[in-house]
């Protein structure tokens, strides 16, 4: 089985707050992981810690993506490892088009000339795939988007940066039912056998089309329990406070 | 990210620019200002006798004017050794050809009769104090256009030319008018008839080549009922070590239902004093609209002025100010509401880095009789590093109650967030702040025609690249 | 008499605008002038003596020669609040005769106090009141000032404050002023500590020919530093107000945020308004906002309102009491609020 990434005894804190306190996940490619959690858990800490915000202190452990050791590596750099992640409330980038950013950040990360052509065509086919109208190729970065249009870009960034770890942070949350099933279906349409993808989310919505391998669940900074899918619907029926005896 | 390496380059490569051509002229003023001067470059221009009367009584107004309180430091600009008359070695031409060698090639340069070729309908250029080259499409002519220098107006059009000369900047307005009016020379004349549209843009370039001099030209816009027209200015200096000055001044006359655009990018050299003067006075249903750019000069004090006279006037402001190293450029712009139901759009975005300063200082004022008037300013200020200096000082003067007015201003530096945000996407740190500079001044950059906006992009990059220590 | 040039701005603009000071003769001047009651716990009292020494001796005041007669014309009151404690000061200014007054308030470190300003009444002629407090706020202390104006048709009301905050001090001051002829205030608020943090907010109402002339400068000295400005009021008739707010963010005053806020609301075609927000910057790592805006009653409001059966002037009564309300409610004293709401029914 092919190791993607390894966290081992990861301990972060944010402005001198410890938020995880020893956390071991590993994710192979191929698989879906699903991180659950109380708000406050830590699970945005994990998604930012792995994707390298400097916000975020690691001050223990080490993240090995690929077997090699990131914990210390850039963000941009771990972005062209092939980490890529969903935020949970996307910033606007005034000025720079959705077209232009995304052209730009496909020629970083590949290294390579990225076709102007080639890549309207590319994108105007992920646009319509996720019912997103592409004269928002156009807009500015989030710039006046709703709630539900910011989670589509995102996912929209994901299918064409063709990431080998997806990181979707709360990409379910404060969308309407259709938004969810257009963004999930995007989610589904993006995993294959060569990638994987780490769901975090505390409500179960996006899973009812994208099918977990792995379900964590995520108290007060560390990881619970661990199970197949059926823990999904085991939370479901008890809330988390059964859990929060476990942390 | 805490450790950011801060941005700073020496000064900027301005490349083309730069390049300065030999120093030649048939006819130079003593530098200074004198009655003799002024009569001089009056009998060297061969002008109306009213002309005169005119230039003398300014040049007494500036002798006796004091320099205001409230304008950055001017020390170093010593009107002793200014030479404000610098007449080229050639006359003007309306073939290209006929052009010297040397300056032809600093206009090429610059890309002039290039962008002539492609997307204008007349050109001027102007060097040094006389326009040396003018140009205009023949089926303009036929519509009664005229687009031609400013001398050349006087002599043929001076009817026009002396009903509107300095109504709307007066050599009692403030220092610099009162010296425009005693030494202008050079500058642009635009008259369009009633109902024509020009719908290719006009173009006037100012090159100031001679080493302490100074350039008033005067430009002189009229846009008859119902007309349309779009004007390009562009300026530029090689940088010498001695000072510089610019006082020119813009008067735009659009009537009722007229429409005109005025851009300009401005890239003086960092020895120049820019202390220019523009205003344009609005008619009923009237439109001016401004896209300004100010990038070089050591000093600048501009702040274009819209005065919406007729009902249902209306002012646009786009203006973007890039503050480097060594200099303090105070700009923005004054709208004056005199009429009902006018409206008025300010949009202004300044950048400042390595110990630069920009201003934005404003006028927004709604009189007693501008009912139903409506405005919105928005200024937003963008601090590349902690050596620099950024200061919004907006006034706004509300003497009516039936208007619907909002200002809004921001200062502050690219944010941490949004350099993440890029990041994760694998841009590095350097292209994201790049990218995000850029995309501050976009709502500008894409208002500029496609030259000069590719020319501030560019003169962004230059200000940014290699700047990571 | 002599004209004096009140409420400076920090950095002057276009001189024909003729904003950048307000001339001002002062009133009543052959009058002599009245110390105000205080109310407060003995052992924190003092008196002040005349010519006492300023909390910041660069602070010029609205005016600096009108500063400069008061600090040293006679005595005044001296508040030093001791480390740890918490105490509470009434101050009654009575417009009825000239009043000449300064407050010197010392608020030791870890400190609370509470500072009221109760000025009503009117004179027979007009007449000058005008008082001077300044408040040196130690580390992690904290003081509230309120202040409620209900001067009458005759009065011409200065007031000079200056404010130095230190490291985590805690500044709110709460004005609402709607009475006196001429209002001349000048508040320059000094934030050097770190985390310090200070609100201002200020209710006014003009009618017939009043004039609020408001200065307002907060000094971001302080690494992490906070301020908030805002102004809200409504004028009608010849009413007219100035507003001069200016946040300067110095060298040094990385995290500082601050932000000013000028609304106002015109009633009559006769009113003038003037803003000037400032925002002067010397620092990248800041965030500094300034937002103005002026016009008439929203309809959509005024539509609802008359939807629910109100004619169209009780109806902007509501609106106009409504944005006023909040701060009023905020004295946290019933019976001056009670006057104050009064005050603003008999206005409008």
């Amino acid at each position: 089985m092919a190791e993607l990434l390894q966290i081992k005894e990861l301990e972060v804190s944010v402005e001198d707050k410890k938020i995880l306190k020893g956390i071991n996940l590993t994710i192979n490619k191929g698989e879906v992981h699903v991180v659950m959690g109380t708000n406050g858990a830590g699970k945005s800490t994990l998604a930012n810690a792995i994707m390298g915000n400097p916000l975020y202190t690691v001050d223990n452990g080490s993240i090995l993506f690929d077997g090699e050791d990131i914990t210390e590596e850039a963000v941009n750099d771990r972005a062209k490892l092939g980490i890529f992640m969903s935020f949970q409330h996307p910033i606007s980038v005034p000025g720079i088009t959705v077209e232009n950013f995304i052209r730009t950040a496909k020629s970083t990360i590949t290294g390579e000339n990225v076709r102007a052509l080639a890549f309207k065509k590319e994108l105007k086919e992920k646009m319509d795939q996720l019912s997103f109208d592409t004269a928002y190729a156009q807009r500015y970065v989030n710039e006046g988007f709703s709630g539900g249009e910011r989670k589509k870009n995102e996912i929209l960034q994901m299918s064409i940066l063709n990431p080998k770890l997806a990181i979707l942070d709360e990409t379910d949350s404060g969308l309407d039912v259709d938004a969810v099933r257009i963004v999930s279906e995007g989610v589904d349409r993006f995993h294959n056998e060569d990638n994987a993808v780490l769901i975090i989310t505390h409500h179960n919505q996006i899973l009812q089309k994208v099918k977990p391998d792995f379900v964590h669940i995520l108290i007060n900074g560390k990881i619970v329990k661990t199970g197949d899918a059926s823990l999904v619907r085991e939370i479901e029926e008890k809330g988390y406070d059964a859990y929060k005896t476990l942390a | 990210m805490e450790q950011r390496k801060k941005t700073q380059i020496a000064d900027l490569d301005r490349g083309v620019y730069d390049i300065k051509n030999e120093f030649e002229y048939s006819y130079i003023a003593n530098a200074g200002l004198t009655e003799d001067i002024v009569r001089e470059i009056w009998a060297n221009k061969k002008e109306p006798e009213w002309m005169l009367e005119f230039r003398l009584k300014s040049l007494d107004i500036y002798n006796r004017m004091g320099i205001p309180n409230w304008i950055p430091d001017i020390s170093g600009l010593n009107m002793d050794n200014i030479h404000t008359y610098v007449k080229p070695k050639v006359d003007m031409k309306e073939d290209w050809n006929e052009v010297p060698e040397d300056i032809k090639e600093t206009f090429d340069r610059l890309g002039i009769p290039e962008a002539e070729k492609t997307s204008l309908a007349g050109v001027g250029a102007q060097y040094d104090s006389e326009v040396v080259y003018h140009s205009i499409q023949e089926d303009l002519v036929k519509q009664g256009v005229i687009y031609t220098d400013i001398e050349t107006a006087l002599h043929e059009h001076e009817d026009i030319v002396k009903q509107y000369w300095m109504t709307l900047i007066p050599p009692t307005d403030h220092k610099w008018a009162a010296l425009h009016g005693a030494v202008w020379s050079g500058g642009s004349f635009v008259y369009v008839p009633a109902g024509v549209h020009v719908e290719i843009p006009l173009q006037s370039y100012f090159r100031l080549n001679a080493p302490g001099a100074g350039q008033f030209e005067h430009t002189m816009i009229i846009v008859e009922e119902g007309a349309k027209v779009h004007f390009i200015e562009g300026c530029s200096a090689p940088k010498y070590d001695v000072s510089n000055l610019h006082a020119g001044a813009v008067e735009l006359f659009v009537k009722d239902h007229a429409t005109l655009r005025y851009s300009t990018i401005e890239n003086w050299s960092k020895n120049m004093y820019n202390l220019n003067t523009k205003r344009a006075i609005v008619g009923k249903g009237g439109t001016i609209e401004w896209v300004s750019g100010s990038f070089g000069s050591r000093v600048s004090c501009l702040y274009p002025m819209s005065i919406l006279n007729g009902e249902g006037a209306h002012a646009e402001f786009t203006g973007v100010t890039f503050a480097g190293e060594g200099q303090f450029l105070d700009t923005g712009c004054k709208v004056v509401h005199n009429a009902p139901y006018t409206t008025s759009n300010v949009n202004s975005k300044s950048i400042s880095k390595s110990g630069g300063a920009a201003v934005y200082r404003g006028l927004l004022k709604i009189g007693p009789n501008a009912e139903h008037a409506k405005a919105t300013v928005s200024c937003e200020s963008l601090m590349l590093d902690d050596i620099s200096q950024s200061d919004t000082i907006p006034a706004i003067i509300v003497e009516n109650d039936n208007v619907d007015l909002g200002h809004e201003a921001k200062i502050g530096r690219i944010s941490d967030e949004a350099i993440f945000y890029l990041m994760t996407r694998g841009i590095s740190e350097e292209e994201a702040r790049a990218m995000l500079v850029r995309g501050f001044v976009e709502p500008i950059s894409k208002e500029l025609p496609l030259e000069y906006a590719v020319e501030m992009n560019n003169l962004i990059s230059l200000e940014l690249e290699g700047s990571i220590g | 008499m002599s004209e004096l040039l009140f409420n400076e701005l920090p950095r002057p603009t276009f001189r024909w605008l003729r904003v950048n000071h307000t001339p001002v003769s002062l009133w009543g001047e052959s009058e002599s002038t009245v110390r105000p009651e205080i109310d407060g716990k003995d052992s924190i009292i003092t008196s002040l003596p005349a010519g006492a020494a300023l909390i910041n001796t660069n602070y010029k005041g609205a005016n600096e020669e009108a500063l400069q007669q008061l600090v040293n014309a006679g005595e005044g009151y001296r508040i030093q609040v001791p480390a740890n404690t918490k105490e509470a000061v009434h101050i009654r200014i009575d417009g009825s005769h000239r009043v000449g007054s300064r407050f010197q308030f010392i608020v030791e470190e870890g400190a609370e106090l509470e500072v009221q300003f109760y000025l009503d009444g009117t004179a027979k002629d007009a007449t000058n009141i005008q008082y001077f407090d300044e408040y040196d706020v130690h580390a992690n202390a904290k003081v509230v000032v309120k202040k409620v104006n209900l001067l009458g048709e005759t009065v011409q009301h200065i007031e000079h404050r200056y404010t130095k905050l230190s490291d985590g001090a805690d500044a709110e001051f709460i004005n609402v002023e709607i009475g006196g002829q001429e209002n001349l205030l000048n508040y320059d608020h000094d934030l050097q500590g770190e985390a310090c943090n200070i609100v201002h907010d200020i209710a006014y109402l003009g009618n017939k020919e009043q004039k609020f002339d408001f200065s307002l400068v907060m000094t971001h000295g302080g690494k992490k530093s906070v301020s908030d400005i805002h102004t809200l009021g409504a004028l009608s008739d010849k009413a007219k107000k100035s507003f001069r707010g200016t946040l300067d963010f110095l060298r040094g005053a990385t995290g500082s945020e601050g932000a000013e806020e000028d609304t106002s609301l015109l009633l009559d075609p006769t009113v003038k308004s003037i803003s000037l927000p400032l925002l002067l910057c010397k620092e990248d790592n800041v965030s500094g906002n300034h937002a103005a805006s002026a016009g008439q009653i929203d309809a959509n409001k005024l539509f609802y309102l008359m939807s629910r059966g109100f004619n169209e002037a009780e109806a902007k009564h509501m609106i106009v009491e409504s944005m006023i309300r909040p701060i009023i409610d905020r004295i946290g004293d019933e019976a001056i609020e009670e006057a104050a709401l009064a005050a603003v029914r008999n206005k409008i």
